[in-house]
């Protein structure tokens, strides 16, 4: 993808960031009887992020930002497969617990990244599951699920 | 002299067993983060916030100051060894360093290493004991406005010197500005862009969003393209020879100046010092055609200033409430956790934890030079941990943290979010050093805004009427003007020159 795309996408999802807390800012009070309201910091910024936001995109779309790379590579492929196996040990993590969580994640994240060593990847899950579990929890008292 | 008197008080609190092995816990941390190429120093800082939530404020302070500096001095390991910087900051010392290596001086590299930044810290340490107090108390005389212009002034340095476009700098400060006004407004108490989520009523917490721009989001980068060992190299003898002690002695005086005048301006970051170290030895040596080739001033100098400005950039912190870089900010975030705002009222409030902190700084330095002579040998050999364990690892404390912090799996959520957004953001070149600044100044930026306002009736004449607050803003924007100008003219010449 060129890096003139990337930015233009980035710059477009912040302008619609700084839209959304102009218009809740708006929706507080500016002002109030005290002085500057709840809404008046947020709003002005949210302004002056807009025009920057506006500022760049138009340096950006005319080639003047004099990127070092033309072009913006990604291997999603492992990037995708960690953070699907982070969303997962994340929404089941209060429900089956951080040891039996980590007891599955790690090996997952390590077969991913290309561990075969079955040995090293089962002591490695054991102690970031069980040991962690126990050093945090039993030792620095800690709270984990 | 008044520091003097604090100063030991503050070691007879530092010298206590428990304080001693806070203090060793962080170097020996610090240094591993260091080590581990991959993990720098904000990334390490944030992931092991957790560690300190039992200890008492001064113990968790100390400790990740230890770990700060610790991972300071532990990048220069691998960039001696392997050519591989362990942090941004020690990506100069490679030049001669890995030559040294090559040419079987590695322990004398990384021995000239370990004494100058000894050195380094332990002046910067020294002088911040000497700057501290009369600092503290001018800064006493602050009010309201004169804090907005102070921190409005950390911002744009910070924004000015971050990244090749002023504009995104300036944008990601703001972005960051908003993000830290999540949350129940401070002074009326009104919930602002909270969705109607519980979670969000105090903010976004500042440990999830660190841990998943630099934790989550550098694991990400390196899963995307795997770093691969280099040339490995053996380690011989740690003591330099009579004639690199000669050449390596002024190298690590200029080095200490430059790092620690440099540490007192925020924005700078770590990596400038160490240039210009670097540089200026180039420069005075007769012989600059040896740099690059396994000259030792090209490892005393950079590594010097790099712990000289490790230690100096806790002025700004501890004396103003201002941070100098991420790192940093994580550490005023650490404050922030333990009920204390860093600035001059804690020198009032909290002397004995502020002077404690002091002297771990000197104690922590005999640590890390005690640590890494002998233990060198040691490090290197963690160098050989491939490279999928210790993303497994950072992923695993980096959940451990978002979630202990206050036991939701809402803080783990944020962490994710922010990983990705960072992940992308670092791809394309986005500078987050002032976004996480701006976040964590952002609710005293408008506090102190807002409180101006109320004192003038709403007369924004209140901040040029007043002269120190005027004398700020003044700098500020004079800061702002030279940036964009410097930015310009470097892409005067890269046009020219293409």
């Amino acid at each position: 993808m060129p890096q003139t795309r990337g930015w233009q996408a980035a710059l477009a999802v912040l302008l619609a960031v700084f839209a959304f807390f102009a218009f809740e800012s708006l929706r507080l009070s500016l002002r109030d009887a005290l002085g500057p309201g709840p809404g008046f910091f947020p709003f002005w910024l949210s302004v002056a992020g807009g025009f920057l936001g506006v500022v760049l995109f138009v340096q950006v779309s005319r080639g003047r930002m004099g990127f070092e790379t033309p072009t913006l590579t990604f291997e999603l492929r492992p990037v995708a497969l960690v953070l699907a196996g982070l969303v997962v040990a994340t929404a089941f993590l209060e429900a089956i617990g951080f040891r039996l969580a980590m007891l599955l994640l790690l090996p997952y994240l390590l077969f991913v990244l290309g561990v075969r060593n079955w040995l090293a990847m089962g002591l490695f899950s054991l102690a970031g599951s069980f040991g962690v579990y126990h050093v945090f929890s039993g030792l620095l008292k800690v709270p984990l699920p | 002299m008044e520091g003097l008197q604090y100063l030991a008080s503050g070691f007879a609190s530092a010298l206590t067993p428990a304080n001693l092995a806070f203090a060793l816990a962080g170097c020996v941390l610090g240094t591993l983060i260091g080590v581990l190429p991959g993990l720098g120093p904000a990334a390490g800082t944030a992931i092991l916030i957790p560690l300190t939530f039992t200890l008492d404020a001064t113990g968790a302070i100390i400790m990740l100051a230890a770990i700060y500096y610790g991972a300071m001095y532990g990048g220069t390991i691998t960039s001696v060894l392997i050519n591989v910087p362990g942090e941004a900051a020690s990506v100069v010392t490679c030049l001669d360093g890995y030559q040294m290596a090559r040419q079987g001086r590695a322990g004398a590299a990384l021995g000239i290493a370990a004494i100058g930044s000894f050195v380094g810290g332990v002046f910067a340490a020294a002088a911040l004991v000497m700057v501290a107090p009369p600092l503290a108390r001018f800064a006493l005389s602050f009010g309201p406005p004169e804090f907005f212009a102070l921190m409005f002034l950390g911002l744009c340095l910070v924004t000015g010197l971050a990244g090749q476009s002023l504009a995104a700098a300036l944008l990601m400060t703001v972005l960051g500005l908003l993000l830290a006004l999540i949350g129940i407004d401070p002074v009326r108490g009104a919930p602002r862009f909270t969705f109607g989520i519980p979670e969000l009523y105090d903010g976004l917490g500042f440990v999830p969003v660190v841990m998943g721009l630099f934790g989550v989001a550098e694991i990400l980068l390196v899963v995307e393209a795997p770093f691969r060992r280099l040339v490995e190299t053996k380690l011989s003898g740690l003591w330099p020879s009579a004639e690199e002690w000669k050449r390596s002695g002024g190298a690590i005086g200029r080095g200490t100046a430059i790092g620690f005048f440099l540490g007192l301006i925020p924005g700078v970051g770590a990596v400038i010092p160490t240039f210009m170290a670097y540089i200026l030895e180039k420069r005075l040596s007769k012989h600059p055609e040896r740099f690059g080739t396994g000259a030792i001033e090209g490892v005393a100098a950079p590594e010097t200033a790099n712990n000289a400005y490790a230690n100096a950039s806790m002025i700004p912190l501890l004396v103003l409430g201002v941070p100098s870089s991420p790192t940093i900010a994580i550490l005023m975030g650490a404050f922030i956790i333990n009920g204390l705002t860093p600035g001059p009222f804690l020198f009032k409030e909290r002397p004995d934890l502020v002077w404690t902190v002091i002297a771990s700084f000197f104690v922590g330095n005999v640590i890390l030079l005690v640590l890494n002579l002998p233990l060198v040998g040691l490090w290197a050999r963690l160098l050989r941990l491939p490279y999928q364990y210790l993303c497994a690892g950072t992923l695993l404390f980096c959940i451990v943290g978002a979630y202990s912090l206050k036991g939701t799996l809402f803080d783990v959520g944020v962490m994710l979010v922010f990983g990705i957004i960072g992940y992308l953001l670092r791809k394309l070149g986005f500078p987050l050093a002032p976004a996480v600044l701006a976040l964590i100044l952002g609710p005293f930026m408008e506090k102190s805004l807002r409180t101006s306002l109320e004192m003038s009736a709403g007369d924004f004449g209140i901040f040029v009427t007043r002269p120190i607050s005027a004398a700020l803003l003044a700098c500020a924007a004079l800061i702002l003007a030279v940036s964009a100008l410097r930015l310009a003219a470097l892409k005067s010449i890269r046009g020219g020159g293409s």
